[in-house]
């Protein structure tokens, strides 16, 4: 029960004291060095700290205060995700050396109503796909896709040309310009 | 055996000298409020919509750190703001930073650094910088170009006299308002980065007079440190050097999963059935 | 605007504060219609205006769609039974945590600030010894290693090279793989 807060002398600072302020994150690079069940025990170690700290956030929170040095949370954050990724390069590494296939979810390539072609995440089913179920990559588009992918390029482009035009027309404004705005009439109630 | 010629360029360990260098960046963006209140994805193929609490081209760098308080709130009302200007369909005009951020590479200026006022009351005295500031290309001079501010603004409402103070107030490195003091003739100059001569660190000179224009020691101190050798261990929090480059790790041939479940004596004799990905 | 100034003769000029209008002047934007009087905008007084999903909006008063009801992100354990009507948990598909035994455990959440100054030495150590021998691949011959830093990324080919490197090898000098021609051979 203790494990879920944190030392006494932090609680209700506005910042921690350099004494009790923690370090920084793990590197991937220092991950590597680790072991697999060092990386296991590690991700709890971490689970355990942010559990911690979210406890804190709310208990200050509830009583109108904010949290010193929330900063410790993305801390946390940021070395669980680096354990992910470096646990994802070695089982990559043992899935392609042994089987061929990446570690990473398998992907498909398929085309939507609106004519866009993109790569989507695949999901796993019990059964194959009945007629209809799987999605494919279409070379032809039908007439509504085919007028959508005309159109969109059309947009963007007119987009950027309006976001061109703005730039330029403030790069033309001068001091001069705004001071005589500046001088107009006032209106009431605008 | 493949041979490849490295050509290694020394380098560039100036661009991460830092106050804020290890803050973790998403708390960084967090507190600038640069990041999306909600993203509209999954559309089929088209790009996400991103919904911004204020957009990153809207942001106004300032001379404050972003986790400040002061700037802290400032920020929470420009993307309050922001919000409802868009929700009720209403321009809003976007403010521009007045200028362009200096690249990692060209900026010179350091904490502690002897440098000249070149505008103000102040014009052609010399101090000591007290901090910079990246994102907003500004510096505050220990002791000069001040103003008479208040110490504590709404104290006198909390019943505490109110106390003045002389602020020290920014000043410009990219309308040079600022400049760098050349140790030959103590006269302002530019400075740029220059490879030495044993070829294997880069030096700050002056332009003016090519002499060198050393980096102050305070260039190190970061939020965290003054100098990371004498950093203050967390006893229970942080991992030694020594256990955290310590290499446990031995190659093997199988998947984290497989090995976790050997070390925890996991038996596993179900043979899941095949399933179908699409 | 109701400061008028009162004149000491008791004399009302003829200044336009005297004369101020019973209502505002208004003009409603730049340019359009120009209208005279007390404005009274009836719109910014509907509920939800400054909203993300104003209620009054029929933009999201649809229902959302069935599967979405009783969405909580979390993975089923168990299935929807069409012909009973029922939920039939599965004892396979409930996950379970595998939380390790954390006594003795000496790596914590955060690292030491001093460790940098022990990996900025390595990196220098390594950067020499890598302009010393003319390549990163010779250099890593000569280094411990531990002492390299950045450590190296595990790829599929590392992997092969650790597992198998030396069984294909020793079999390709063995003449496994048919004779071994004497060209000059600098495959290690």
């Amino acid at each position: 029960m203790k494990q879920f807060f944190d030392n006494e002398a932090n609680f209700g600072k506005a910042e921690l004291r350099p004494k009790n302020r923690p370090g920084r994150s793990w590197t991937e690079e220092e991950q590597r060095l680790k072991s697999n069940s060092d990386l296991h025990k590690l991700w709890y170690v971490c689970l355990k700290e942010r559990n911690m700290l979210i406890t804190m956030k709310k208990a200050h929170i509830s009583r109108a205060r904010n949290m010193p040095n929330p900063e410790r949370l993305d801390r946390v954050q940021e070395s669980m995700d680096r354990i992910e990724t470096v646990v994802h390069e070695r089982n990559d590494a043992v899935f392609k050396l042994e089987t061929g296939v990446s570690a990473a979810p398998k992907k498909r390539t398929t085309t939507s109503f609106a004519g866009f072609t993109y790569e989507k995440q695949a999901t796993e089913h019990f059964s194959p796909p009945k007629s209809g179920e799987k999605q494919y990559e279409v070379p032809y588009l039908d007439d509504d896709a085919y007028t959508m992918q005309k159109l969109w390029p059309e947009k963007e482009f007119m987009k950027n040309r309006d976001k061109i035009d703005d730039e330029k027309r403030r790069e033309a404004r001068t001091e001069d310009m705004d001071r005589f705005k500046r001088g107009a009439p006032r209106v009431f109630n605008r | 055996m493949l041979t490849t010629r490295v050509l290694r360029f020394p380098r560039k360990p100036f661009v991460d000298l830092d106050y804020a260098r290890h803050m973790p960046s998403a708390y960084v963006e967090r507190t600038k409020r640069t990041v999306p209140r909600k993203v509209f994805g999954d559309r089929f193929g088209a790009p996400d919509i991103k919904m911004y609490y204020v957009h990153p081209d809207d942001y106004l760098p300032s001379h404050r750190r972003p986790w400040e308080d002061k700037q802290l709130s400032s920020h929470l009302q420009r993307s309050d703001k922001y919000f409802s200007a868009q929700l009720s369909n209403k321009y809003f005009d976007i403010r521009r930073p007045k200028s362009q951020r200096i690249p990692d590479t060209e900026w010179t200026f350091f904490p502690g650094d002897l440098v000249q006022v070149m505008v103000g009351k102040d014009k052609g005295r010399q101090g000591l910088i007290l901090t910079i500031s990246r994102d907003s290309s500004e510096v505050i001079v220990d002791g000069l170009h001040t103003k008479l501010g208040e110490d504590m603004e709404g104290s006198e409402k909390l019943g505490v006299d109110k106390t003045l103070r002389w602020q020290e107030q920014p000043l410009s490195v990219s309308k040079k308002q600022v400049m760098l003091v050349d140790p030959n003739n103590e006269q302002p100059c530019e400075a740029r980065w220059q490879i030495n001569g044993a070829g294997d660190e880069y030096i700050r000179v002056s332009t003016a007079s090519g002499y060198e224009i050393p980096i102050p020691s305070q260039a190190k101190v970061t939020y965290e440190y003054l100098q990371p050798e004498n950093y203050i261990e967390v006893e229970g929090k942080d991992t030694p050097s020594d256990v955290v480059l310590e290499r446990t790790y031995v190659p093997k041939i199988a998947s984290f999963e497989q090995e976790i479940m050997e070390e925890m004596g996991i038996k596993e004799e179900r043979i899941p059935k095949p399933t179908f990905w699409y | 605007m109701k400061s008028v100034l009162q004149s000491t003769r008791g004399v009302r000029s003829l200044n336009s504060t005297n004369f101020p209008a019973p209502w505002p002047f208004v003009k409603k934007g730049a340019t359009g219609q120009r209208k005279i009087g007390p404005m009274n905008y009836e719109k910014f007084k509907w509920p939800g205006q400054n909203r993300e999903f104003p209620e009054l909006s029929p933009k999201f008063q649809k229902l959302n769609p069935k599967e979405l009801h009783r969405y909580t992100g979390v993975q089923p354990d168990g299935y929807h039974d069409e012909k009973t009507g029922e939920f039939v948990p599965v004892k396979e598909m409930r996950s379970e945590l595998v939380v390790p035994n954390l006594d003795g455990f000496k790596l914590r959440p955060y690292v030491s600030y001093r460790t940098d100054v022990q990996i900025e030495k390595r990196r220098v150590a390594y950067g020499k010894k890598v302009l010393e021998k003319g390549s990163e691949r010779l250099a890593d011959l000569h280094t411990v290693e531990d002492e390299r830093w950045p450590p190296p990324k595990m790829t599929s080919e590392t992997m092969f090279e650790l597992a198998y490197g030396d069984v294909v090898r020793t079999a390709y000098k063995e003449g496994k793989y048919g004779p071994v021609t004497p060209k000059n051979d600098n495959v290690n």
